[in-house]
């Protein structure tokens, strides 16, 4: 019987903590709590009884005294003399979800984690843990106390189990997201896609949509300098992006598509911030884009293209967008630094099509450089612009594409939003002159 | 040291503050959704490497973890793309349960 029981113990464990799958919700972590939960579909067929208890610990429970739990005494309350004992069993990666915050301010006076604010290690993580029990009846009365070596929590009634009625099949995600998902878990997490739809308000001109996808090829790394304030992150990728037209005879989208691998390093680190008591978070990365194949959306003209590049930061480039968000009191609309970035192309035409672009121009090697600068004006109100710059070195040219636009929220959770945008200009592979105004109406749902 | 979730909270306000994201309220910085995040990072980065800013926040979100010895296991700029629908508070918590111990 003990045998058999260490083995259900071990069996929950292994289970629990190779699916993740499990939530430990505590409703209320102040208090003790139990109660009797069924076990999961994910870790049945183990010969495990069908119910178990789940032990909710109080939110001042440290994390030492939680995973030093001696033993826990089950007493059935129409046998008072019966006691069970139930050897301890620590379930590691229980997860929470706890309640939110109350509406108080940020305390003023604690200085911040990068200026040396310790956390305090109190045990919310793994505050509810799992027991199981042979031969029980979930619908009967219980007590159980939680032993902790000298000392020991006061008598816990364990909640008896009620079943729940059957849950209606989740209607709220459309196939596509959910073919999506799978996908995604399939490949550990690390495939990524976005699509954002562009529409112009003038109906001649066709909509388009942006598309990016990408998958990493190793988790980032991140290497943190002597003092932990600074640090390096490496990653490798393989990478697709694009704006495809959905009528690909219309010029006034820069419809192009591109392939990559790349691997790449980032220097994060922190500067102290001249108008608080606070620091500022600036990088400089390099990227090597060793295999770029990048196409217009007929692959009429595609190129084969060996990128290194640099972006970063500009170190208080900010300082005037911040100064002005806490002059006026600005909240949730970020002052980001003037982001600065430049790229040298070497060009290999594999495919040429003189219609759509001269070969001369379509081959050259080119180095571009991109200045992006967005400044709040207010909570909701932002205004930002950006400028790339060609020169085309076989073909002694240079071209250019400059874009201006101001998002407006139309609420205070950010869920709806209005961009007007302008763009003006010529972009790789093609340099077709595009000229567009244009206003995107976004609803998150 | 494993993270409570007010120190996961105060962690990610100081690392918004630090790219001059400011919040007076839990409560605000919670309800900030991902989505608009990913947005307002994207305009600070290049076209060609429009990951950059975000990467380099969640990079910043680790080094923070790392000074206390704790590391969130899994986590870099695709969890923002991975759970638009999602607010800043589902990322406190993500932090939180996903912490590991370095000590």
């Amino acid at each position: 019987m003990k045998t058999r029981f260490l083995a259900y113990l071990t069996c929950v464990t292994l289970c629990l903590l190779g699916s993740g799958q499990l939530l430990l919700a505590a409703d209320d972590t102040n208090v003790w709590g139990s109660k009797f939960i069924p076990i999961p579909d994910n870790i049945q067929g183990y010969g495990l009884p069908p119910y178990m208890i789940q032990v909710v610990l109080p939110d001042d429970t440290s994390t030492n005294q939680a995973r030093n739990v001696v033993n826990y005494t089950l007493t059935d309350d129409k046998h008072p003399e019966k006691v069970i004992l139930i050897k301890a069993v620590h379930l590691m990666g229980g997860k929470i979800t706890p309640k939110k915050t109350n509406d108080e301010n940020f305390p003023t006076n604690v200085p911040s984690s990068s200026t040396g604010r310790k956390w305090g290690g109190s045990l919310t993580a793994q505050n509810a843990e799992l027991i199981t029990v042979d031969n029980i009846d979930p619908t009967g009365s219980y007590t159980l106390v939680v032993h902790f070596g000298d000392t020991a929590s006061p008598n816990i009634k364990v909640a008896a189990y009620k079943p729940a009625e059957p849950a209606e099949p989740d209607q709220s995600q459309g196939e596509v997201v959910r073919i999506f998902e799978v996908t995604s878990n399939l490949l550990s997490g690390r495939f990524t896609l976005t699509v954002d739809s562009l529409a112009t308000l003038d109906a001649k001109k066709t909509p388009a949509f942006d598309y990016s996808a990408s998958f990493d090829l190793m988790d980032p790394r991140l290497v943190p300098s002597a003092n932990g304030n600074n640090g390096w992150l490496y990653s490798l990728s393989l990478a697709s992006e694009g704006t495809i037209s959905l009528n690909s005879a219309d010029t006034n989208i820069n419809q192009h598509l591109s392939f990559s691998a790349s691997g790449q390093g980032m220097y994060i680190y922190q500067v102290k911030d001249p108008l608080s008591n606070g620091e500022l978070a600036y990088y400089a990365g390099f990227r090597l884009k060793g295999a770029e194949i990048e196409s217009d959306q007929r692959f009429k003209v595609v190129n084969y293209t060996l990128k290194p590049e640099v972006a970063l930061w500009v170190p208080w480039s900010n300082l005037p967008g911040l100064w002005w968000s806490r002059a006026i009191g600005i909240e949730g609309n970020p002052a980001t630094p003037l982001c600065v970035y430049a790229g040298y192309a070497y060009v290999d035409a594999i495919k040429t099509d003189s219609a759509k672009v001269s070969s001369s121009v379509q081959k050259s090697d080119r180095l571009e450089t991109e200045f992006a600068y967005a400044l709040p004006l207010t909570s909701n109100l932002r205004v930002g612009t950006r400028v790339r710059l060609f020169w085309l070195f076989d073909d002694h040219s240079f071209k250019n594409y400059e874009e201006l636009y101001v998002r407006r929220y139309l609420d205070a959770k950010k869920m709806t939003s209005i961009e007007f945008k302008y763009a003006h200009g010529e972009v790789a592979p093609t340099f077709e002159k595009g000229d567009a105004a244009s206003a995107g109406f976004s609803v998150q749902f | 040291m494993l993270p409570n979730r007010d120190d996961i909270l105060y962690t990610v306000n100081d690392c918004c503050q630090s790219i001059g994201l400011l919040f007076s309220k839990p409560a605000q910085l919670e309800a900030y959704p991902i989505n608009a995040f990913i947005t307002d990072l994207e305009n600070a980065a290049p076209t060609a490497w429009k990951t950059a800013s975000l990467e380099a926040f969640s990079g910043m979100i680790q080094l923070h973890c790392l000074q206390q010895k704790c590391y969130i296991k899994g986590f870099d700029s695709t969890w923002f793309y991975n759970n638009k629908d999602k607010t800043m508070y589902d990322l406190t918590v993500y932090l939180t349960n996903n912490a590991l111990d370095l000590e």
